[in-house]
């Protein structure tokens, strides 16, 4: 709580003119604190309490699959997604409506940081000895195993795409509470498949092996099934690749930006 | 004479179209072919005596037909969450948010269909835009609006008969469940305690809409109850009562459960054990006057409703024979109840929980201390979702099973300061939950009498719909991942499935058209029903 406020503070001072428009043009001076209330009284019930999910989507994320930016983060809160859990909240009026999408939109907000390195050497590493684009896309470039990064430094900070390099394991994305890369063994009759789970539900789960095929099995016809969650199958490049390297890596991914 | 006899026959023939008296939905236990209230009969066992689909062939199953939920004038979303009524051969469904629909049940085809007109900006405080179903009597159907408004139909046109405000939505209050109709009255709840209202349920003659009665859940100063709250906080006490009942027409009892107290998760506010909220409720059908209550949670802060399907059921119990009421809480527990008296019989816990270490020989929980909701958060088993939830469970009557579709979740709790303001949320609080690989969901079969867990079937999220058990050996069921299935109700094995494509939010049931059981189950806006031929 207390760091959600210093963040708001961050915000206001880092942005002092982002002002938010109204669907007729109009602008709406930024009230973060008022979001926040709002945010709390219509949206936390699913949302929670801190943006992360629950019955509702996980918003403190930095790109969202709906509403990632202000105006289209308004037509959901005043429409709804049909056919979901999202109502359209009519009774909000666009003032407030703005407010909350403001509000909503800096739960995933990364904070502006310093390069640790050398970004265009990090592309090279990337390219050569990292040997990266093996399981990543960048641009169109590689293979989908693992995550795309071609806008990984609007997603991510500093931190965190230095874990995802040196310990894998503990920086592991989730949609919703699911591990996006869940390293899954299964044992069936036809033998053993390691991979990423794709997808699953009660009667089957779907797996996507290092060569980038797709598995489907029934949970009845398979023996096992093994879910690893301390386990990645991003190699730890922390005790392979010099820590100067690593932060030139680190520096190129957070340049790989939308907006450059 | 002869434009008489044609005359006769005009009357014959339209009073076929369902006519569904009250006796006969105190007999819908013997009339298979049909689901004429909301949980299938009075005793809200969710139960089909059907058995041409069963254990040896229901791997054949497949769609016979498909319905789509189509957008409304009130707007296009909200969650599918309508039990289908069928009364000789049509079937009557809701759509989000208030639309009544009648359906041919041999093809899907649309006889009528029937939209409120609703404000755009309709008030809905603490759940979507959605609606359970309606209730048929004699020749009408009733459904209650999302504006809080309750409204009968000429079951054979869609025609408006009538249509009276129930409360007033500007201050939160909202209809979704199914009403429910007994002999010449139509009982109805409340939605709305997120808002602080102070709930209460009603009865409207059938034939006019007239309120005939009105129990207030959270009492006023001097009524029965009133010594467990404290100043003026029974005003927005909360104590919703919004969803369908049972009933007994032997006893001539209502039994109908209560929601949370408000402000939910702030119970500072509130000292007090807050009847009658978290608790069930037998009313005089004739009056409103109350029976008896038991209640599950006292001064609950984690928005564990009551609202849960109870299930009246006859046995021997302790050597004698006794009226009995089975009801799975959303706090974890599951109960055993007299149904006569509303004594406590015997209670377990049924899914995982740590904010009780048991019940007393009352049935009143022994709460954990420090497991109250806090400024900096708490985690507590279950969610304020529940261990379940509005969604039904099911009783086979022949096996003495209680199936019932469980979430395991966790959540973190959090307390916050607050104040009632008039058509706003009134929370005091949040949660955050813990979803995903951190959550699962279980069909579970209870021994109804000790609430001892006979089998379970795993989930892969905490579920929001509920099962239905059938003669056939079948407990029928959904998940979020849009699976529609049938478990065998001996074992718990899986013997068919199926890919809706959607998140399943409706409650399975049945019924019967030209002498072949259909099984109807939602996938996302789609609602399916499924035979052997």
């Amino acid at each position: 709580m207390k760091n959600g406020l210093l963040f708001i503070i961050f915000w206001l001072l880092a942005c002092p003119l982002a002002w938010a428009q109204l669907p007729n043009g109009n602008p709406v001076p930024p009230n973060l604190v008022e979001g926040e209330r709002l945010f709390r009284l219509h949206c936390a019930r699913c949302h929670g309490i801190e943006g992360a999910g629950g019955e509702g989507s996980n918003l403190a994320r930095p790109v969202l699959k709906y509403g990632s930016d202000h105006e289209s983060m308004m037509t959901i809160i005043g429409d709804g997604i049909p056919g979901t859990g999202m109502p359209g909240f009519w009774t909000l009026d666009p003032v407030q409506t703005a407010w909350v999408a403001a509000y909503a939109l800096t739960l995933g907000e990364l904070e502006e940081e310093t390069l640790p390195g050398d970004p265009e050497r990090g592309a090279k590493i990337y390219q050569s000895n990292g040997g990266c684009p093996a399981c990543h896309i960048i641009a169109g470039h590689g293979n989908g195993i693992g995550p795309e990064l071609t806008f990984v430094g609007d997603q991510r900070g500093l931190e965190y795409l230095r874990n995802s390099l040196v310990r894998p394991a503990d920086a592991q994305s989730q949609t919703s509470g699911y591990q996006n890369y869940l390293t899954v063994r299964v044992r069936s009759a036809s033998g053993r498949v390691e991979g990423l789970r794709i997808n699953e539900d009660a009667f089957s789960i779907q797996v996507r092996d290092v060569s980038g095929k797709v598995h489907s099995f029934r949970k009845d016809e398979v023996r096992e099934i093994e879910k690893i969650f301390s386990h990645s199958l991003m190699p730890e490049y922390g005790t392979t690749i010099p820590a100067l390297d690593i932060d030139d890596l680190v520096s190129y991914m957070m340049s790989l930006r939308s907006e450059q | 004479m002869k434009n008489a006899t044609a005359l006769l026959f005009l009357l014959c023939a339209l009073s076929v179209q369902a006519e569904v008296s009250f006796d006969r939905i105190v007999d819908a236990a013997d009339d298979q072919d049909n689901w004429l209230t909301h949980s299938g009969t009075y005793n809200s066992e969710r139960y089909s005596p059907l058995k041409e689909i069963n254990t040896d062939n229901v791997e054949a199953l497949k769609v016979i037909w498909a319905y789509q939920i189509q957008p409304s004038a009130n707007g296009g979303d909200g969650l599918v969450e309508t039990t289908p009524l069928v009364a000789d051969g049509i079937m009557y469904i809701t759509e989000p948010p208030s639309t009544v629909t009648a359906l041919d049940a041999r093809t899907g085809k649309m006889i009528w269909t029937w939209s409120p007109d609703m404000p755009k900006d309709v008030l809905h405080i603490g759940f979507p835009r959605v609606n359970r179903g309606v209730a048929l009597l004699d020749d009408a159907v009733y459904v209650g609006t999302l504006d809080a408004r309750l409204v009968s139909l000429d079951a054979a046109t869609g025609a408006e008969r009538w249509n009276v405000e129930v409360a007033d939505n500007k201050v939160g209050f909202a209809l979704t469940l199914a009403p429910l109709a007994i002999e010449n009255k139509i009982i109805i709840g409340v939605s709305g305690a997120e808002a602080g209202v102070r709930g209460f349920v009603d009865a409207y003659d059938s034939a006019t809409g007239e309120r005939l009665w009105r129990f207030h859940t959270i009492p006023a100063p001097g009524d029965p109850g009133s010594e467990t709250w404290q100043g003026d906080a029974w005003q927005t006490g909360g104590g919703s009562t919004w969803l369908t009942g049972s009933y007994d027409p032997d006893l001539d009892l209502l039994y109908w459960t209560v929601g949370n107290p408000a402000p939910d998760w702030n119970g500072d506010v509130r000292p007090g054990d807050n009847l009658f909220s978290c608790s069930i409720i037998a009313l005089d059908p004739n009056t409103g006057e109350l029976n008896w209550h038991f209640q599950f949670t006292p001064h609950d802060t984690h928005d564990w409703d009551a609202n849960q399907i109870p299930v009246l059921f006859d046995a021997i119990f302790n050597d004698e024979d006794r009226k009995l009421l089975a009801l799975a809480n959303r706090n974890a527990f599951f109960y055993l109840l007299d149904r006569e008296t509303g004594e406590f019989l015997h209670g377990n816990e049924y899914s995982k929980q740590t904010w009780a270490t048991g019940l007393d020989e009352a049935g009143r929980p022994i709460v954990i201390p420090d497991s109250e909701p806090t400024y900096d958060g708490n985690l507590v088993w279950p969610s304020l979702q529940g261990a379940t939830n509005w969604f039904s469970p099911s009783y086979n009557p022949v096996s003495e099973q209680f199936f019932v579709a469980t979430r395991l979740m966790g959540s973190i709790y959090y307390k916050a300061d607050v104040e009632y303001e008039e058509g706003q949320p009134f929370l005091g609080g949040g949660e955050q939950a813990l979803s995903g690989d951190d959550a699962a969901g279980a069909i579970r079969a209870l021994d109804v009498m000790t609430g001892r867990q006979q089998w379970e079937f795993m989930l892969h999220s905490p579920p929001w719909t509920g099962v239905m058990a059938t003669a056939g050996g079948l407990v029928f069921g959904g998940s979020n991942e849009g699976n529609i299935f049938a478990l065998d109700s001996a074992t718990g094995k899986s013997l068919w499935d199926f890919q809706g494509g959607g998140a399943v939010r409706s409650n399975p049931m049945s019924f019967a058209v030209d002498g072949k059981q259909r099984v109807v189950s939602t996938g996302g806006r789609t609602m399916y029903v499924f035979g052997l031929e």
